[in-house]
């Protein structure tokens, strides 16, 4: 391309960026992105989508754009990696390929990689942990004995080479629980928990298993019984969690009475408790159509995804300090708590409430089913 | 711009620092080899754009800076008229002494630095 042409394209291109900022809407975003597409260039495109669909999160074309995007600069990184793999195999490449695999959603080829990985590495807990991941998804989806059996065999072998490997116990005290195996269950629980890694989920299952009988079949005929019944034994955590987490009137007037007192710190002047599509609100808030609110869950899940892709892990808690004052978020999975405090104001200690009032509603949540 | 960013890197628990325009372009950066530039540079813009047209819709103001800690590491990012500076740090990271350093590096880049977008 010349200089001319690329001084042409440069200049089409920042108009229709300038457009789709202007006047944004589905399709200038999606014209902006078709441009990308056209250049052969991903990277902007998936911004382009990605920026369109913060903004209309519904919209179909957008979604599918975004897909297309994502999928193309997924593709291009697992040839990268196949042809960094044959010049030099390590398992962390492999692994790396098979996370590629995993977020395009292609189960075939995530285990395949797995597979090949193991036959290089043998002993690679990360390869066997991942693979053990996949097939789980497929036993559960298909309840088939000898996905069970594999799931299992893998699972020991990651434990065999690495005896306190916590993801590989947990993994099986899930699996045992779900299928009825509440002997096994109970010991790799109390492994973990002996081990320091008794968080909710570990303690939520035992309380579960909590006075259940031993069961007298081992897990190879419980495997068999589950595939002939074509359902498990005992609900999923997330099942039991979801009962668990429905917030009765006493959690609700307990998250109430949190925001009063952050809104009792000085200079705190709105806050905030989200869940989903619900909020509870204090201070100078209009209506549920407060931008306050609308700041707070962009921010929120924008921070959530970046945080995400740029390996930094969950997002937690964040300020944002501008001429409005500071914006404080606090994130754990989708609730969020937030306040707006004015210029000056000291955010640590709000923070650390506004922790408090996540870690208590969620600690409530969790503990009114018992 | 290179030895600024380099300064503020030998602070502790700072993996990295880079100077990125609001529509993702990196002017400037030093990171860790295991952090990709290109990945930081889009994923702050996104941050960005989508903060900023939140405050302008709800006019709420200008962003200024923002902190973000996430469970393997933190995230700051301060805006210098234009441009932006984000710093990454591991999750240790002393984020008083580090807000000293970015801060003194904008002042630094504010001297020697003007990006016409």
């Amino acid at each position: 391309m010349n200089l001319l042409k690329r001084f042409k394209l440069s200049r089409e291109l920042s108009r229709m960026e300038k457009k789709a900022k202007e006047n944004p809407s589905p399709s200038t975003f999606v014209d902006l992105a078709q441009a990308y597409i056209n250049l052969g260039w991903i990277d902007h495109t998936l911004r382009v989508a990605q920026e369109g669909l913060l903004l209309f999160p519904r919209s179909e074309s957008l979604q599918k754009v975004h897909r297309y995007a994502l999928m193309n600069q997924l593709k291009r990184r697992v040839e990268e990696l196949g042809q960094k793999i044959a010049k030099g195999p390590t398992a962390e490449l492999y692994r790396e390929l098979a996370d590629v695999y995993k977020e395009m959603g292609d189960q075939g080829s995530l285990i395949g990689t797995c597979v090949e990985c193991l036959r290089h590495f043998p002993d690679d807990t990360e390869t066997h942990l991942t693979l053990s991941h996949a097939r789980s998804l497929t036993y559960y989806r298909n309840l088939k004995a000898k996905d069970g059996r594999e799931l299992i065999k893998g699972l020991l072998k990651v434990i065999e080479i690495e005896a306190g490997n916590l993801p590989a116990h947990r993994m099986l005290a899930n699996l045992f629980f779900r299928i009825g195996a509440v002997k096994q269950a109970r010991e790799h629980l109390h492994y973990l928990k002996q081990h320091g890694a008794s968080d909710e989920e570990v303690l939520l299952l035992l309380n579960q298993i909590e006075g259940m009988p031993d069961n007298e079949e081992d897990p190879e005929q419980l495997l068999s019984r589950v595939e002939e019944r074509g359902a498990l034994m005992n609900r999923s955590l997330g099942g039991i969690k979801k009962q668990k987490a429905v917030a009765t009137e006493e959690a609700i007037s307990g998250i109430r009475d949190g925001l009063s007192k952050l809104l009792e710190q000085e200079g705190v002047l709105k806050a905030a408790y989200i869940r989903g599509s619900k909020a509870l609100v204090k201070g100078d808030i209009r209506s549920g159509k407060d931008p306050f609110l609308k700041t707070v869950r962009v921010i929120g899940k924008a921070a959530q995804r970046a945080t995400r892709r740029m390996d930094l892990g969950n997002f937690s808690k964040g300020v944002v300090h501008g001429s409005f004052g500071n914006i404080c978020i606090c994130c754990f999975g989708d609730v969020c708590a937030a306040v707006q405090c004015s210029q000056g104001t000291e955010v640590d200690d709000i923070l650390v409430s506004l922790q408090e009032l996540v870690a208590g509603s969620l600690f409530v949540g969790a503990g009114k089913g018992n | 711009m290179d030895d600024i960013l380099e300064c503020l890197n030998q602070e502790e628990g700072v993996k990295g620092s880079m100077v990125v325009t609001q529509d993702g372009i990196v002017v400037a950066g030093l990171l860790k080899s295991e952090v990709r530039k290109d990945v930081v540079g889009a994923l702050s813009s996104f941050l960005i754009t989508a903060t900023e047209r939140c405050l302008e819709r709800g006019q709420l103001g200008a962003l200024g800076r923002m902190m973000l800690t996430a469970t393997h590491g933190k995230l700051i990012i301060l805006a210098l008229k234009g441009y932006f500076l984000v710093t990454l740090t591991d999750q240790f990271a002393d984020m008083n002494a580090t807000l000293q350093a970015v801060n003194t590096a904008a002042s630094r880049l504010r001297k020697v630095t003007r990006i016409e977008v």
